[in-house]
This record gives structure tokens, C-alpha cells and sequence, in this order.
């Protein structure tokens, strides 16, 4: 990539101004001279503007000024535009022209100032317009996205190692070299994309860890106690179906000796066992009567048991409610107003003046502070002061409830008392008719009777504990779901956590050998180039970049350090160091340095000068050198390199400054 | 602390409320919730609060509580706190709950087990009638307080 033209059009001290340069290979130096303050460094100015939109080299003085030319606002009439313009033509690696341009407009006012145009369509952040074009067959075709063409042409992150001031070169070694010299090479290496994608991975995988930590699967205690549960539920089923068969086969027993006695040939027996089977089911429906009443009852006290107990806190709160409805309060709406309709006109309903700041006014807002609270809660409070009222009334019935309830089961235990000892008596005449075998039925029939009932009861709490197990075992297992649920996203955060520690990994070991590859080659360039172009060749032996990225320079006594170099060898050695830098990068593009000798002392320069060739070989190189760099000795040493030749003719003129660029009649390659 | 959504209610141990519906207790074959309120109004009758060490212990939801039992829930965070204002935090009507239930359990547990099995029914009624006659005498008269 070369710099075929340059043209500025009000740029500063230029109005109107087009540099031509060598893109001769052989003739690959070009030389711009100009006196100190003449226009050099805004040269490199408008490169850096037109390109990115930033003059990065911009001093205070001009900083300070606008952009624009000030010899042709002078001369713009009121409402009249002027452009600003930097328009550089490159040719590309393949030979193509490729063009970029970059604008600005301004407009002259009534009163004489400046104004800057603005209609924002496709405008840069300075409010400049960029525009790109490649020469295309026969045509220029205009290129979308110019700002992002450029970058990958000419990366603005290493646009410093191409595009530099060589007295501030110096200013390099100086402090935190260390660090400088490793964002050289980290952006040389253009491994920012790794370092972004580090980062991000890095931020993602903080972020799964985070969420890691709430996942972790609590399965295999839930587990356990869900296996006990299950373990229980099972022996609670077996042992009631051993209940149940127990049961039956005591039914069994039941009507197979009552049979016996139902038909026994023996007077009265038939009789008395048929009386005894009639009571006994009047028995049995009973007992279910009662036990559906004490169930009834038991559920009854339950339910009221919290009412009672905690009575003193539901009447306290009903008491206050009842309060707050007596004082207006709930509902407060109208009362609210009607204090806010009080506290806007300043007049107390008893005529008390309220609208300054006065004791009442004072108490009117404390009472419509405290409806302001309540009015939150006031439809909550209506609706707990009905159930509260309701909780009460209970609470007020509960002993006729209790004695209806404790009335009915004495009842029923009484008709159950008389139907059992009817039936005592039944079998009491059983037994006096004195035959052996029939006492023996009837008692085994008794037996049986009691075995059954004592497998009612044992099935009525079985049935319960395994309604317990099941309820249990549903609670247990919505939970194993949920950490079912978790240990999946678990498994699939721990998959993508190792992932991310992989390609974290990877990625630092590329980074690293990258910079590693890198510093190695930047510190053998360096050390090749800075001893071509030193003039004590025998007095160093080489430059070492370590690990931290620290320069150093070894004599032959195996010692020094940059402090040790005078000025112009510590150029010398950001030349080579540059010069390395940009041979490293692998993007060819074309180096254009301010004051590239400004504090070599003679000798050194003109040595400098014989070398920077070889230094900066099938590069297009131009330098914008002050009279005092460009000696004759220096342009003898550069003089079959260089291309073209200007010089700047810069005007101070009454109403503004001019600068143009004159060409020394240097004959082309 | 954690941060969790209001719908469940927490114990320090689940297993106290537990041991009150095996198949030993007279109270078998009820919700986890009538044990909650039957701890909770002991634990607040008796002055029975205590921390909850951890929310890890989820007992029952919110939502299986009916309107009264909430209400009464709400009544004694009122009287606990002092004002109606607490009913505008519902997290702290439940935290008032949770610790008077924790607080009651024990004392649930020993007044379920301490009598006969077919008793209960019996004393439980006559407790409730001697808590009501106490409460009439100390200030229940259908005036308040």
C-alpha cells in the first residue's frame, strides 16, 4: 500500500494543495522540508483525519483553531460555505487506485462566525463525511462502510508505528517501556479479537459459575428419604391386606359359628341367635354413627382450636378495626379528600384559618398522613374485620357446639350401651342352656367378634398412616422433579463450564505464543537493525526484550542499559525498534515520519541516513524534515532513494496564513 | 439471606410436625397446615418464639391456608407488631408465624402425646372450654380489651 497524492483543501494552512509522491520502489523516499512551524506535523495531521477522523498529532497551539483554513473565512461573504478536505489516493498491493476522502462544511454567518454544516447523513462522530472509492475496471466505485475498510487496510490501533513523530521517539524508553513496548507488540500481533474473546468467555464463564452455585443438586438425600417413605407406604399396604384377610377371615369365622348356632336343634337357640344377629347390626351401624361423630367432633376442634387460642390477638385487632370504622377511617376515601379539599382552601370546617403553618394546619396533615397509610390497606382491613367477625361469632358459639356435639355421642353411646348389653343378654341365655358344643360356638363366635373389631380400628389407622405416606411421598417427589430438573441444568452448566475452561485455555496458549513469537522476532530485528545503523558497531553486542517486555542493551563488556545510550543512539534504537515493529506487522503500508533526525548530532545522522534505506526496505517512506535534518551530507546518503522532493513555502499574511507545497523538480523514478 | 418467593411456609424441623401424623397420634390423617396453626397458637398463647435457624425446612404452602386461618395468622402479627402497618408486609405476617410455630411445637407434641390415646378427642374439648372460661374471665365479655 502506497500514497500515490494527497490533497488538502482548507486544511489548516493549506487552501489548496496536492502532494504527489514517488511510489517507486527503488525510489521510495520522499522528502517534504519545511521550517519549524511551517506545516509538517499538520501534514501528518490531515493523514490522520482523513483517515480516522482524528488529527493525532495536533499541538495545543493548533488545537485551539478551527480546521479550517482562516485566510478563507476572511475572505467568505456572509451566508457563503466553504469545504474543508483531505483526500489521499493510495495504490494497493494489486496496483488498484483506491481513494479516501473526508470533508467537512462550514457556512459564515450574519455576524460573522462560523457555523459548521451539519445534516447528519452518513457523518463520523466529528461530524466530518467520509467517503471511499477503488478503481474498478474503468470506473471508481464507491466502497460501503469506509471506516471499517480503512481499519482493515490501515488499523487505526498501529496506525502510531507508521504514521510518527521521530522527535518523540526518544520519549519511548523513557518510562514504563515495559508496558509500551508490550502494547506495541500485543497490537502488532493484532491479537485484540483473542483478547476480546478471552474476555468474554472469561464473563460467561464467571457468570455459569454463579449459577452453578445454586444448582448444586441436593437429590440424594430426597432420594433416601423418599426410598424410606416408599419402604414404609409398602409395609403399611401389606399390613393392612394382612389386616383385611385377618379380618375376613374372622367374618368367616363369625358366620360360619353363627350358622351353627342359627341352626342348632336345640329350642330357643335358633331363636336367641337370630335376636342376637339383629342387635348386632343395629350395633354395628351404631358405632359408625359414633365414630363419625367423634370424627366429626375431633375435625370440629381442630378447626377451632386456633380461634380460641389465639382469641385475645383476633378480638384486639377486631376491637381496633372497629376503631377505625367508628373514627371514619376505614373506608377513608371521602374522609381523605375531604382533608385534602380542608388543607387546599385553608379553612378548618369549624372556620379555623389552616392555610399558613400554624399548630391546626399542622394537625389536619398529621390526620391525613395517617389516612394516607391505611387507605393502602383499607380493602384488606374491611375484608379482615368481616372474617374476624365471623371467627369471633364461632368463638362465641363454641360451647353450645361443643355440648350439641358431647349431647349427640352421649346419646348414641347410650344406644350403643343398651343394644350391647341386650345383646349380653342374648348370649347370656346362650349360655345357660348347658350344651358344650354350642358354649363352645357361642364363644368362639365371640372371639371372632372381638378379633374383628380390633381389625377395624387396626385397618382405620393404617388407612390413615398410608394416606399420610402418599401425601409425603407426592411432597418428596415434587421435589426429586425439581432437583431432577436442576441436576440436568447442572450436568448441561458443568459441560458448558468445561467448555469454557477449555477454549480459555487454548485460546491463552494461542495468545501467548503469539506474543511470545512475536517479542522474539521484534528483539532480533531490532538488535539487527540497530546495529546496522549504529556508528559504535563494536560497542554493543545486542537488545534483549524479556519477558516482562523490558528493553535492554548489552555491550561487549556484557553490561548497560538504555540509560547508558545518548540521544541520538536512543533514536537510533526507536528507529530499529519501529522499523522491527512494522516489519513484523505484515501490513505493508507506507511510513511517513516528522523530524526523523531532529536530535541525532551529526555524525550519527548521517549515518542514519545511509541506513534508513536498508532499515525501512520496500517501504514507501516519506520524511518531513526541518532544513537542519536535510543537510547536504544527509541528502547525499538518501539521494538515489529519493523520489520526489518538496518544500513548504509557508505564508504569514496580514489576514490569515497560507501554506503551499513546492516541488523541488526532483526527477521521477 | 436467600432470597425466595412468599407461597411457602418454613420450620427449624420439619420432622416435629411430622411425628404428629404418624400412625400413633391421634391426629393421623390431617394436613400439615393443622399442625402449623395447632403449633402456632400454642407457641403464641404459651409466649413460645423462636428463629428460624434455616428457610431450607419447607413445611406447606401458603395457598392451602383458608381465608380465617390467614386471618388468623394476620391478627396475631398485629398484635405482635403493634399496628395494622405490618399487614402491608406479608413477609413479615408470615416470618411472625413461622417462629411462633417453631416455638410451639414441643409444647403440641407433649399435649397430643401426653394422654391416652381415645382421650384426646375428650381432652381437647375440655381444654378449649377452660381456654375459652379463662379468656372470658380475664377479658372477654364482649367488651374489648
Amino acid at each position: 500500500m502506497k500514497i500515490e497524492s494527497i490533497k488538502l483543501q482548507n486544511f489548516r494552512q493549506y487552501r489548496n494543495v496536492e502532494i504527489k509522491l514517488s511510489i517507486s520502489d527503488n525510489k521510495n523516499f520522499n522528502i517534504i522540508q519545511g521550517i519549524t512551524g511551517a506545516g509538517k506535523t499538520n501534514l501528518l495531521n490531515a493523514i490522520t483525519w482523513c483517515l480516522y477522523g482524528k488529527e493525532k498529532h495536533i499541538n495545543e497551539k493548533s488545537a485551539g483553531y478551527l480546521i479550517v483554513n482562516n485566510l478563507t473565512i476572511k475572505e467568505l461573504k456572509e451566508n457563503e460555505k466553504c469545504n474543508v478536505g483531505v483526500q489521499i489516493q493510495f495504490r494497493d498491493e494489486e496496483g488498484r487506485k483506491v481513494i479516501i476522502g473526508r470533508g467537512r462544511e462550514f457556512k459564515k454567518l450574519d455576524n460573522g462566525r462560523i457555523m459548521e454544516i451539519n445534516d447528519m447523513s452518513g457523518k463520523s462522530s466529528d461530524g466530518s463525511t467520509i467517503m471511499m472509492f477503488v478503481w474498478i475496471e474503468k470506473d471508481f466505485v464507491e466502497v460501503p462502510d469506509p471506516e471499517i475498510q480503512i481499519d482493515r487496510m490501515i488499523p487505526e490501533s498501529i496506525e502510531e508505528y507508521f504514521f510518527f513523530d521521530g522527535e518523540r521517539l526518544n520519549d519511548y524508553f523513557l518510562e514504563n517501556s515495559g508496558k509500551k513496548i508490550l502494547e506495541a507488540v500485543f497490537k502488532i500481533s493484532q491479537i485484540g479479537l483473542i483478547s476480546n474473546a478471552l474476555k468474554h468467555l472469561e464473563n460467561k464463564r464467571r457468570e455459569l459459575l454463579k449459577e452453578e452455585k445454586n444448582l448444586s443438586p441436593n437429590i440424594r438425600n430426597i432420594r433416601d428419604k423418599l426410598n424410606q417413605e416408599y419402604i414404609k407406604k409398602d409395609e403399611n399396604e401389606s399390613t393392612l391386606k394382612n389386616y383385611k384377610e385377618q379380618k375376613g377371615k374372622a367374618e368367616d369365622k363369625i358366620k360360619e359359628f353363627s350358622d351353627k348356632l342359627r341352626t342348632v336343634p336345640v329350642s330357643n337357640i335358633s331363636q336367641l341367635q337370630k335376636e342376637r344377629e339383629k342387635t348386632e347390626k343395629i350395633l354395628i351401624k351404631l358405632e359408625e354413627e359414633l365414630s363419625d361423630l367423634r370424627k366429626e367432633k375431633l375435625n370440629y376442634l381442630i378447626r377451632i382450636f386456633p380461634s380460641i387460642y389465639a382469641f385475645e390477638a383476633i378480638n384486639n385487632t377486631k376491637h381496633t378495626l372497629d376503631d377505625l370504622e367508628t373514627a371514619g377511617e376505614i373506608p377513608p376515601d371521602i374522609k381523605k379528600q375531604f382533608l385534602l379539599k380542608l388543607l387546599e382552601t385553608g379553612n378548618c370546617i369549624c372556620g379555623t384559618d389552616i392555610s399558613k403553618d400554624n399548630i391546626y394546619r399542622k394537625r389536619v396533615k398529621e390526620l391525613f398522613t395517617k389516612c394516607d397509610d391505611i387507605t393502602e390497606i383499607t380493602s384488606e382491613l374491611i375484608a379482615e374485620r368481616i372474617l374476624l367477625l365471623s371467627i369471633t361469632n364461632e368463638v362465641k358459639n363454641f360451647h353450645n357446639e361443643h355440648f350439641n356435639y358431647n349431647s349427640k355421642i352421649k346419646n348414641l353411646e347410650e344406644k350403643t350401651q343398651n343394644e350391647n348389653e341386650q345383646l349380653k343378654r342374648i348370649d347370656d341365655q346362650i349360655k345357660i342352656i348347658d350344651v358344650e358344643e354350642i358354649n363352645h360356638w357361642n364363644n368362639k363366635l365371640n372371639e371372632y367378634k372381638e378379633l374383628r373389631e380390633d381389625y377395624i380400628g387396626k385397618i382405620a389407622i393404617c388407612k390413615k398412616q398410608l394416606e399420610t405416606n402418599k401425601q409425603e411421598i407426592k411432597r418428596l417427589e415434587e421435589i426429586i422433579d425439581k432437583e431432577l430438573k436442576k441436576e440436568e441444568k447442572f450436568k448441561k452448566l458443568q459441560k458448558k463450564l468445561y467448555f469454557y475452561k477449555k477454549s480459555l485455555d487454548v485460546l491463552n496458549n494461542i495468545k501467548d505464543s503469539i506474543m511470545e513469537e512475536v517479542r522474539k522476532e521484534i528483539e532480533e530485528k531490532t538488535t539487527q537493525q540497530f546495529l546496522e545503523l549504529i556508528p559504535k558497531k563494536d560497542t554493543y553486542r545486542n537488545i534483549k526484550i524479556n519477558e516482562n517486555y523490558e528493553i535492554s542493551i548489552t555491550d561487549k563488556y556484557g553490561m548497560g542499559g538504555i540509560g547508558t545510550l545518548s540521544k541520538g543512539e536512543t533514536q537510533i534504537l526507536a528507529l530499529s525498534f519501529i522499523g522491527a515493529l512494522n516489519s513484523v506487522s505484515g501490513f505493508n503500508m507506507p511510513i511517513i515520519i516528522d523530524t526523523p533526525l531532529g536530535r541525532i548530532s551529526k555524525e550519527p545522522k548521517i549515518n542514519i541516513a545511509g541506513n534508513l534505506s536498508n532499515l525501512l526496505k520496500g517501504k514507501q517512506v516519506t520524511l518531513l524534515v526541518t532544513d537542519d535534518e536535510y543537510s547536504v551530507e544527509v541528502k547525499e546518503k538518501l539521494l538515489d532513494r529519493i523520489g520526489k522532493e518538496y518544500f513548504i513555502n509557508f505564508k504569514e499574511l496580514e489576514n490569515g496564513n497560507e501554506a503551499e507545497v513546492v516541488s523541488y523538480g526532483t526527477q521521477n523514478s | 439471606m436467600e432470597h425466595k418467593i412468599l407461597d411457602r411456609l418454613y420450620v427449624n424441623k420439619r420432622d416435629d410436625f411430622k411425628r404428629l401424623l404418624e400412625k400413633d397420634s391421634p391426629l393421623v390423617g390431617y394436613d400439615y397446615k393443622h399442625i402449623f396453626m395447632l403449633a402456632l397458637t400454642i407457641g403464641f398463647v404459651e409466649g413460645r418464639r423462636a428463629e428460624l435457624e434455616s428457610r431450607k425446612e419447607e413445611l406447606t404452602r401458603i395457598e392451602y391456608l383458608d381465608d380465617k386461618e390467614k386471618s388468623i395468622i394476620k391478627a396475631i402479627a398485629v398484635i405482635e407488631t403493634g399496628g395494622l402497618e405490618v399487614l402491608l408486609d406479608k413477609k413479615k405476617v408470615y416470618a411472625v408465624a413461622e417462629e411462633y410455630a417453631a416455638g410451639g411445637i414441643k409444647l403440641l407434641i407433649q399435649k397430643v402425646f401426653s394422654g391416652e390415646y381415645g382421650s384426646f378427642i375428650k381432652r381437647l374439648g375440655n381444654e378449649l372450654e377452660e381456654r375459652l372460661k379463662e379468656i372470658r374471665g380475664k377479658s372477654y365479655n364482649g367488651s374489648k380489651n
